[in-house]
């Protein structure tokens, strides 16, 4: 009915909407899921790897966790190829800032120019916005760590916890039930990330090799970024188990 | 680079301070002898120009607008650290395309890592230093800063090692510097603040 106004992505529906902008989500919700859980000592990324075939060979890197600079990390949903170019602008970004002014960029102001780059493409050009949403996890001078959360239309929010990709409506309403104190310690971040994971992921059961979990934190005043190994990631699964037993008994 | 701009640095327990003379002269004939060359950058900076004349008008006032901007766009001002960076990297760039003869001395606060002095030339070097000056009546004062600054001094002991640099340009410096602008910068701010009387 409306299907005259979707081609061109830059211009509105007679309802006031950006179609472009509408499919470019409804492309990320048939993604991998990626959630992000604040903590006061740090910042959980965790996301699920979709396997789409047994005859894939596994990537040596992670294509749903990616260092942007020392102080930030981000987990994407969405067109992985849209993904790496927006990653790639992140990283220059970031360097860019470093250049000039000799100290690291502040997560909101690295979220806010990869958003006016979103934004361009939904407004000039006539080309489709990018098919990816971003969580980036940081830790600034300024406001300490931080979750934020953008889509393809170049908005973007700051998060307690939150969720894109496959499933997120389940996800996000788990984590609102859940995420229940104004600020958890990591390690209980840690265990909700895990609970949510399992609840919403596709597999019936979560192997290490199904999902990516990495925190950003604090060591000797330095911000770290870890991404959790096969021994660590298991680890976090037993202990989950372990709590839903002993809540179930 | 003229070298007839007098300006003296230093931080001290919670708090950085400038110096500089206040004469505008060229060659044999002097304009004014109360000139303040110490400009307010921000609410917590302060930048101590000498040099070209013009230039040291035009270039602090780019950074300044450019400072105001960021702050404006950001929500928050730059670090001391981040706006002498910015600084050099400008005045590097401009090395090559311009003749801008500016030296400098920043002073700043921030709440996370207290206060902090930069000393940037003309030629876009940069240091964070503890103790600093330019001109030729800096040259008479680097080692009496070397012998008499310590880590913590308070503000009357700070007031009282200006007094001994002026005493020694007074005395051994062949350009008569009458009037000297002292500013302080620390978590409350930006201050005037009077020479100390004996």
């Amino acid at each position: 009915m409306s299907r005259r106004y979707d081609s061109r992505t830059t211009i509105f529906s007679p309802e006031g909407r950006l179609y472009q902008v509408e499919y470019a989500m409804e492309a990320i919700s048939h993604a991998g899921t990626a959630l992000g859980v604040l903590a006061s000592d740090g910042v959980v990324l965790a996301a699920e790897k979709k396997s789409t075939s047994k005859l894939l060979e596994p990537a040596k890197s992670s294509e749903k966790m990616y260092m942007i600079d020392e102080h930030v990390a981000c987990a994407v949903a969405g067109i992985t190829a849209d993904a790496n170019i927006l990653i790639n602008q992140a990283r220059l970004h970031a360097q860019r800032h470093l250049y000039n002014y000799g100290e690291a960029q502040p997560v909101e102001q690295l979220v806010q120019r990869l958003c006016d780059e979103k934004q361009l493409y939904t407004q000039y050009g006539g080309l489709r916005p990018f098919g990816v949403s971003m969580l980036y996890a940081g830790w600034d001078k300024i406001h300490g760590f931080q979750l934020y959360q953008s889509d393809p239309s170049g908005n973007y929010n700051g998060w307690k916890a939150t969720c894109i990709g496959a499933n997120e409506k389940g996800a996000n309403s788990l984590l609102k039930q859940e995420y229940k104190e104004a600020s958890i310690p990591l390690s209980a971040a840690l265990q909700l990330a895990i609970k949510v994971l399992t609840k919403t992921a596709d597999a019936t059961t979560l192997t290490p090799d199904k999902f990516d979990i990495a925190t950003v934190t604090l060591v000797n005043g330095r911000v770290k970024y870890t991404q959790f190994n096969e021994t660590e990631s298991q680890a976090l699964l037993d202990m989950a188990k372990a709590e839903s037993a002993s809540a179930d008994a | 680079m003229s070298g007839m701009d007098c300006l003296i640095g230093f931080t001290g327990k919670d708090f950085a301070i400038l110096a500089a003379d206040g004469n505008a002269a060229r060659s044999i004939m002097v304009y004014s002898q109360s000139e303040d060359k110490i400009l307010q950058l921000d609410s917590h900076k302060l930048l101590a120009v000498g040099g070209d004349a013009a230039d040291c008008i035009q270039e602090p006032d780019f950074f300044k607008k450019n400072m105001d901007l960021y702050a404006m766009r950001n929500g928050v001002a730059l670090s001391t650290q981040a706006a002498a960076n910015y600084m050099r990297g400008e005045k590097s760039t401009n090395l090559r395309k311009k003749m801008s003869v500016v030296d400098m001395l920043l002073a700043g606060y921030d709440e996370a890592d207290g206060p902090s002095l930069y000393f940037l030339d003309y030629l876009a070097s940069m240091q964070k230093l503890d103790k600093a000056a330019h001109g030729y009546g800096g040259f008479f004062v680097n080692s009496l800063l070397d012998a008499h600054w310590r880590a913590d001094l308070s503000e009357a002991e700070a007031l009282d090692l200006l007094e001994c640099c002026f005493a020694e340009i007074k005395k051994r410096f062949m350009v008569s510097m009458p009037k000297f602008t002292i500013k302080v910068v620390d978590a409350n701010g930006v201050r005037i603040v009077d020479r100390a009387t004996k």
